[in-house]
């Protein structure tokens, strides 16, 4: 039975507000979807000029075929499929035994050890001195180098330990005394538990890798190797020219804008098709049901 | 299948602090020995040091025979029922059940016959594919229960099991414990705090506090002769009334004052027993108080201050000067709130304790049993 809340007229308007608040964040967030969407799919003239704000203005899918004529522009889409899947399942293989470790209060100095982790947040070597690391440690110009150099990062060690900690103990206990080792408990009882943890951390991996950068532009020397966000400037950079070279690009069909537009387009495709198979863990926790407090 | 539990001069402490102090407790095979004792006593760290979760700082511990000192959980030959249960939430009950065995060696048609037969025991066929989520708390119980008896182990250990119950479920459930004993015959280990729990359970009771055993016994001798006003506190519902009292001497006849005005006598064995300690605690049962006089019993005069009516009986609450007494009236009384009574003690049945320490300086044992 469900009885039919009582609201006061505070609540109302508290519930108003809250829907509108929510109505306008939602929009923030749709909108540039949308319009990149649309600057994509529409005339270079158009985009350049500014008349598109909205809706796709003079349609055409000619900047979507320009990006897709190029051979770069593959490479480039499977070097971050690689950085981002390679990387992430890296970085969840590292990341989760060390929060485990950590979460452990008879890890043998848990407390020193935690501390360095965190340290790492505030505190860092700097951009040069780390730079050099990576070169002496021969990591610059390879994709192993991507992989390896980014595959931990305190925070992501910090949230899984956090929900590690909130676990009852008495699940690793009821374990040991199912004759469970280490590795079984947190293979077996853990993992699975931790589901909703584990997802947050896999994506905010992810959309690291996924809208890596800098440290790609800053170390990678080879073309074959760049990831899809250096592309793009790459491209931007390359149009800049030919532009300067040319004089303009009135006879073009697509323009800067539209180039971008179908870039960015087509770098979140695979992102709208995974987070909603994804998005259950971060609204479903697993935790009920198993004990009661 | 049941094995003796042996613990000698056990003692745990974590840094500093003692929380189990040189215990030693025999038990026998199939024996259900309840611990039972307030909150924070070392109740569970002692059940943990038998399971093997906590290493023991000093004694000895042996199952069937054997130290078991340094010995893993799993090879103990015990199984423990968690107060939370701890059931993996993601898998089904089957697999909670058999998430032990699947760890061994076993073939998936031992495993199945395993679960098979712990499932008809406690009821669980129907459930075996569902999750714990989706299980009341009875049921949740019996699963866990499930997979303790699939490990055939030689000692169940049980950590306040019924707490998360409500109390019709918990009284069903504790039923249910006694008969799965009775059908097992495993030697069992129940932690409580709650001493009906115990009473009921019980084939010994062993009362902590403090870290130490403050008395063990079976439900009747822990009920009938405590040795302690602590003891006597603790066992029975509602508890023996305990107040501090005055001894009186005057000539031969030794008396005590209670609430400050009520004066009874004492028997000539109490005289001789209590010798001369004058900071006693005076104890008396709620069932060994009445409303009509009887032989041997002495009256003292009060105020009623609360009835509760418990359907075929009533608590009476009676203000006797600065103390409180709880007395049982049968039936349908006619005890009403606010009113002067007169209560009688039965003076056969009494307890003496001595203030400093507690321990009981006198009861007649002939009385009660
Ligand atoms: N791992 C531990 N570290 C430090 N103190 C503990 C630990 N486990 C239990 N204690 C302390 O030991 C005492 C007894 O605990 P416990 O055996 O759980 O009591 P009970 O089960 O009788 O309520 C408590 O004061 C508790 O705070
Ligand atoms: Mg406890």
């Amino acid at each position: 039975m469900i009885s039919t809340p009582i609201y006061s007229p505070g609540d109302r308007w508290f519930g108003r507000i809250n829907t509108a608040l929510l109505v306008v964040f939602a929009l923030c967030a749709l909108y540039p979807i949308v319009y990149v969407t649309s600057l994509s799919v529409s005339s270079g003239d158009a985009a350049t000029s500014g008349r598109v704000w909205l809706w796709p203005v003079e349609w055409t899918l000619s900047a979507h075929a320009h990006v897709l004529q190029d051979k770069l522009f593959w490479t480039s889409y499977a070097n971050t499929l690689f950085y981002t899947v390679v990387g992430t399942l890296t970085s969840l293989a590292l990341i989760i035994p060390a929060a485990y470790a950590l979460s452990k209060p008879r890890l043998m100095g848990r407390r020193w050890i935690g501390f360095f982790v965190a340290f790492t947040m505030w505190f860092n070597a700097g951009m040069i001195p780390f730079y050099l690391n990576l070169g002496d440690l021969d990591l610059l110009d390879s994709r192993w180098g991507i992989v390896i150099a980014f595959a931990v990062n305190a925070f992501n060690i910090i949230l899984m330990r956090n929900f590690f900690e909130s676990v009852s103990p008495s699940f690793e206990e009821a374990a040991r005394m199912d004759g469970a080792n280490d590795f079984q408990i947190l293979w077996q009882v853990y993992i699975p538990l931790a589901k909703p943890a584990i997802a947050t951390v896999a994506m905010l991996c992810a959309i690291a890798r996924w809208n890596g950068y800098f440290w790609a532009m800053v170390m990678l020397r080879d073309e074959n190797k760049i990831p899809l966000q250096v592309f793009l400037k790459k491209m931007i950079v390359d149009i800049n020219l030919t532009e300067e070279a040319a004089g303009a690009m009135a006879t073009q069909a697509y323009s800067l804008e539209t180039i971008t537009g179908a870039i960015i387009v087509l770098s979140m495709i695979p992102v709208v098709i995974v987070y909603p198979m994804i998005q259950k863990y971060f609204t479903k926790g697993v935790m009920m049901g198993g004990v009661k407090e | 299948m049941a094995a003796n539990v042996s613990l000698r001069n056990v003692a745990k402490h974590f840094g500093a602090v003692k929380v189990v102090d040189n215990i030693s407790l025999e038990i026998e095979p199939g024996e259900f020995v309840v611990l039972v004792g307030p909150s924070g006593c070392g109740k569970s760290t002692t059940l943990r040091l038998v399971a093997g979760l906590e290493q023991i700082s000093d004694g000895t511990i042996s199952i069937d025979n054997r130290v078991v000192n340094n010995l893993a959980p799993k090879d103990r030959g015990v199984a423990m029922v968690f107060q939370n249960y701890a059931l993996y939430p993601h898998l089904t009950v089957r697999d909670n059940i058999s998430f032990g065995l699947r760890l061994g060696r076993m073939s998936k048609a031992d495993i199945d016959a395993e679960v098979t037969r712990a499932a008809s025991i406690l009821e669980l066929g129907p459930l075996l594919d569902r999750r714990p989520s989706d299980l009341s708390g009875g049921q949740r119980q019996r699963v866990a229960m499930g997979r303790a008896i699939v490990r055939n182990p030689s000692v169940f250990l049980f950590d306040e099991p019924l707490s998360n119950l409500d109390a019709k479920l918990r009284t069903q459930m504790r039923a249910e414990i006694k008969r799965l004993h009775s059908r097992l015959r495993n030697t069992v280990i129940y932690v409580t705090h709650d001493q009906l729990e115990a009473m009921t359970l019980a084939d010994r009771i062993v009362v902590m506090r403090g870290g130490v055993i403050e008395q063990m016994g079976t439900p009747k001798e822990l009920f009938d002769a405590p040795v302690s006003s602590f003891v006597a506190g603790f066992m029975g519902s509602p508890p023996m009334n305990l107040t501090p009292c005055s001894v009186v001497s005057n000539g031969d006849a030794t008396s005590v004052t209670l609430g400050g005005t009520e004066k009874l006598s004492l028997p000539p064995a109490a005289r001789e027993a209590i010798n001369g300690t004058e900071q006693l605690t005076f104890g008396v049962r709620p069932e060994d108080i009445r409303l009509q006089p009887r032989e041997g019993t002495q009256p003292i005069n009060g105020l009623v201050e609360l009835v509760e009516p418990l359907g075929g009986e009533s608590l009476v609450h009676v203000r006797v000067g600065d103390d409180l007494f709880v007395m049982r009236a049968e039936g349908r009384t006619t005890v009403e709130s606010d009113r002067p009574i007169t209560l009688h003690l039965d003076m056969q049945r009494i307890y003496l304790f001595d203030r400093k320490g507690g321990r009981r300086v006198y009861h007649d044992m002939e009385a009660t049993s």
